[in-house]
């Protein structure tokens, strides 16, 4: 039996996301069935049933999105902490690259959070109107997530049955490090460009948010995930590691810098995932949300006030950049 | 405090209903408890054991014959000090010396006394060592279960040895070890080298291994080729190995710990799930009032959520903290034998309290998800009862 | 929220602050500094397991098991606990 499956954070792990995915299996048969026979017109019993029948897809995914919120940064804690079993990895960014599962499986995690942090946002507004006008729609919605999350439970099963504790990994320094001397930053950006672009999208994200320029801010926000990542791996994370050679997204998830990496990256992708929602919900349904527009704000403000504040810290300390 | 009308209605049914609930928390907090108590108390000596090693030498060498560990000759320990870097070289005797009338068995350490890195760290253990005094006649410095042990049978001042000659030799007990470190030193015995050498019968010029430190750690793999090139039948025990293993110490069997928990943990669900189907006549027609005077499937379905969360936390607080009295302040009686055995010397460790939170979080989940899991689809299974059916 | 409830919760809450309070006052040091002393003085950081005489002591160090001679292992083996 493969060593790794014997981890107590990949069992509990494994354990939390089977049970959620036969929950949520549940949901995708009774949602079927609510999409074909679905008629709010109709008063027949079961049309009633069927009604009271979305309450429990409704219960069910509220339930496993919540919770997928927990198992995100728990994923990445399990991965953190097989870093010490996986020969040669000094972090997560070694484990995860220990096969061709990892990173599609981490980006797709992501994404699903994204997409059900969206439906959510659908079905309170469903719930609120009388007729269920969006039902039809967020069945469908959540079907296509169901899809997605099938292929998550998929990958979580493969990436964890097939790393190996033989075969070394290579380390942080060398998956991100430029020992390689070519520039690993995408588009041919170079430091200076780069962090313009990350303070001006900020910028852009917070102006048409305020101005209601929707669609600019969905997609200003998707940029800024980009870049944000780039910035904090290539340039902010030196400062929080104070070693301009240390590149690396996931050491700083470790206690040696205080666990900060947790709020790096749940700040940005939390403040990215309101500004989008919020312009969504402005765009498709018409609904405007002061508090969600206040929490990207605000969110986004914290992670740009973080990562910079590091490097302002580090310059008072010591006089120097890095 | 402030009172909201959801939440004094949410805690009245709580307390209404408490014969329903208490038993789900008893059985949690059971589980909660054993399953927090036994990973304390591995990450606890993970820890103290992480700490021992800090000070340990980096490398020890030993002589390898036939396989097997063989003593090691002490004119090796010139030629290791003649490798670049190298510091810290010192010859060690160590063994097991068997006490048959009981079958039990000592570890005796001996070290050079008079090296002066032995010295010093000895001044810094027991503040008041007089080496004159203690090299005046025969002396050893005992763990605090040996001296239990040789008190309890009549060996107050000194112990007799017998070697393999068959001559007897007998050393007097200078001092006991601290009583703090007895997770490393409760059946140890620290004696000079000469006098170890002499109880194990090893022959002149005969060590067991030999430890020394390399500062530069960038120099390990190097000095371990030149180690392979100057000797051919060595083992190097590398110090960064041992912690590997020491972090690794219980991951491969909390994991089996854990997968034969999952059958509890299924066993659990299948209860839950039956009593919350069970939906007794007086819940039936509270749930049809409640949808009667207008609340919503929704609100009902919030109750219930809520409901379960509560009796979760509340749950999974006492555990954790029945846990943490039992294995840091109590000292884990019994779950303590499973980790550091009992069948020779009895061995009390004070456990230092660790607590990660990394560990509380799997806990949680490992007890939460599949908690809620169980009562979800009976929970809604109650709140979608029609009112007018419930008031029946 | 009902009385009997916050008392539940005050109680709980006291648990919790009766613990971290252990866990913060607690001298790790002492402890610490014993252990260390220990292993500098002898090179050992092996935890001192209570074993029988023909069970490895040393985790790590020597293997007890004797290749000719196989034999079925007693239950109460700390192998079982600390096997590699």
């Amino acid at each position: 039996m493969n060593e790794i499956l014997l981890n107590n954070e990949v069992i509990v792990y494994l354990l939390s996301e089977t049970v959620l995915y036969l929950l949520l299996f549940v949901a995708f048969l009774v949602t079927v069935g609510l999409v074909k026979k679905w008629n709010f017109d109709a008063f027949t019993t079961e049309q009633f049933t069927l009604e009271n029948r979305s309450y429990l897809v409704m219960t069910i995914i509220f339930f496993g999105i919540v919770l997928k919120i927990i198992l995100l940064p728990y994923f990445v804690y399990t991965i953190d902490a097989l870093s010490d079993l996986v020969p040669g990895a000094m972090c997560g960014a070694g484990v995860i690259k220990a096969n061709a599962y990892g990173n599609p499986l981490l980006a797709l995690k992501i994404v699903i959070l994204f997409l059900s942090g969206l439906w959510l946002s659908i079905n309170s507004i469903d719930l609120k109107a009388k007729r269920y006008p969006y039902l039809k729609l967020k069945s469908w919605f959540f079907l296509f997530i169901f899809v997605l999350l099938s292929a998550e439970f998929l990958l979580d099963i493969l990436y964890f049955t097939h790393i190996e504790t033989t075969n070394p990994v290579s380390c942080c320094s060398v998956i991100f490090g430029q020992t390689g001397g070519a520039n690993s930053l995408p588009f041919g950006l170079d430091i200076p460009k780069l962090l313009m672009l990350f303070y001006l999208l900020f910028a852009l994200i917070v102006l048409s948010l305020f101005s209601n320029l929707s669609l600019v801010s969905v997609a200003s926000s998707i940029l800024f995930v980009v870049v944000g990542y780039y910035a904090v791996v290539y340039f902010f994370g030196t400062y929080i590691y104070e070693l301009p050679t240390h590149k690396c997204p996931f050491c700083m998830l470790q206690d040696h810098y205080h666990y900060v990496g947790y709020a790096v990256w749940g700040l940005l992708l939390l403040g990215t995932f309101f500004a989008i929602d919020y312009a969504v919900m402005n765009v498709f349904f018409h609904t405007v949300s002061q508090t969600l527009k206040r929490i990207a704000i605000v969110l986004l403000s914290m992670f740009v006030f973080l990562c910079s504040g590091y490097v302002a810290v580090y310059y008072f300390k010591n006089g120097v950049w890095l | 405090m402030r009172n909201n009308a959801f939440l004094h209605f949410l805690t009245l049914l709580l307390f209404k209903q408490k014969s329903k609930h208490i038993g789900a928390v008893l059985i949690s907090v059971i589980i909660i408890f054993l399953l927090s108590a036994v990973l304390f108390l591995s990450s606890s000596l993970q820890y103290s054991l992480l700490s021992a090693l800090q000070k340990q030498g980096d490398f020890v060498v030993t002589r390898i014959q036939a396989g097997k560990p063989a003593n090691t000759p002490v004119a090796w320990v010139d030629q290791i000090l003649g490798i670049n870097g190298v510091t810290h070289v010192a010859p060690r005797i160590y063994g097991r010396y068997f006490f048959a009338p009981r079958e039990n068995a000592f570890l005796v350490v001996g070290i050079d006394f008079f090296d002066e890195q032995n010295n010093q760290a000895l001044q810094r253990l027991l503040k008041d060592v007089d080496l004159k005094r203690f090299f005046s006649k025969d002396s050893m410095l005992v763990g605090e279960g040996v001296r239990k042990f040789l008190e309890a049978h009549y060996f107050k001042n000194d112990f007799t040895f017998k070697t393999p000659k068959g001559t007897f030799k007998k050393v007097n007990i200078y001092q006991t070890l601290p009583k703090q470190a007895n997770l490393i030193d409760n059946d140890m015995i620290i004696m000079p080298i000469e006098l170890a050498r002499e109880i194990f019968g090893l022959g002149e010029g005969e060590v067991t291994d030999i430890t020394f430190n390399v500062p530069n750690d960038a120099e390990w793999d190097n000095i371990i080729t030149k180690l392979h090139l100057l000797f051919y039948d060595v083992r190097v025990i590398e110090k960064r190995e041992v912690k590997k293993a020491y972090e690794n110490l219980y991951n491969y069997k909390g994991g089996l710990f854990l997968i034969l928990y999952l059958v509890t943990i299924v066993t659990f669900m299948l209860i839950l799930y039956q009593r919350y189907s069970m939906v007794y006549s007086t819940e039936r027609k509270e749930i049809g009032i409640l949808r009667a005077v207008g609340w919503s499937i929704k609100d009902i379905l919030k109750l219930k959520f809520y409901e379960n969360l509560v009796i979760v936390i509340i749950s999974f607080i006492i555990g954790v903290v029945l846990a943490y009295l039992y294995v840091f302040v109590l000292n884990a009686p019994l779950l303590s034998h499973i980790f550091l055995g009992g069948s020779n010397l009895a061995n009390h460790v004070t456990f230092v309290p660790v607590v990660k939170f990394g560990i509380l979080g799997s806990i949680f989940l490992f007890y939460a998800v599949p908690f809620l899991a169980a009562v979800l689809i009976p929970a809604w299974k109650v709140a979608v009862t029609p009112p007018k059916e419930a008031m029946l | 929220m009902i009385k009997p409830f916050f008392v539940l919760v005050t109680i709980l809450f006291l648990l919790i602050g009766m613990v971290a309070g252990h866990y913060l006052q607690y001298d790790r040091k002492t402890p610490q500094e014993a252990l260390q002393g220990i292993s500098a003085v002898t090179n050992f950081s092996s935890p001192a397991l209570s074993v029988s005489y023909y069970e490895p002591r040393i985790l790590f160090y020597e293997t007890a098991s004797n290749p000719a001679y196989p034999q079925m292992q007693a239950l109460n083996r700390m192998d079982f606990v600390y096997e590699k």
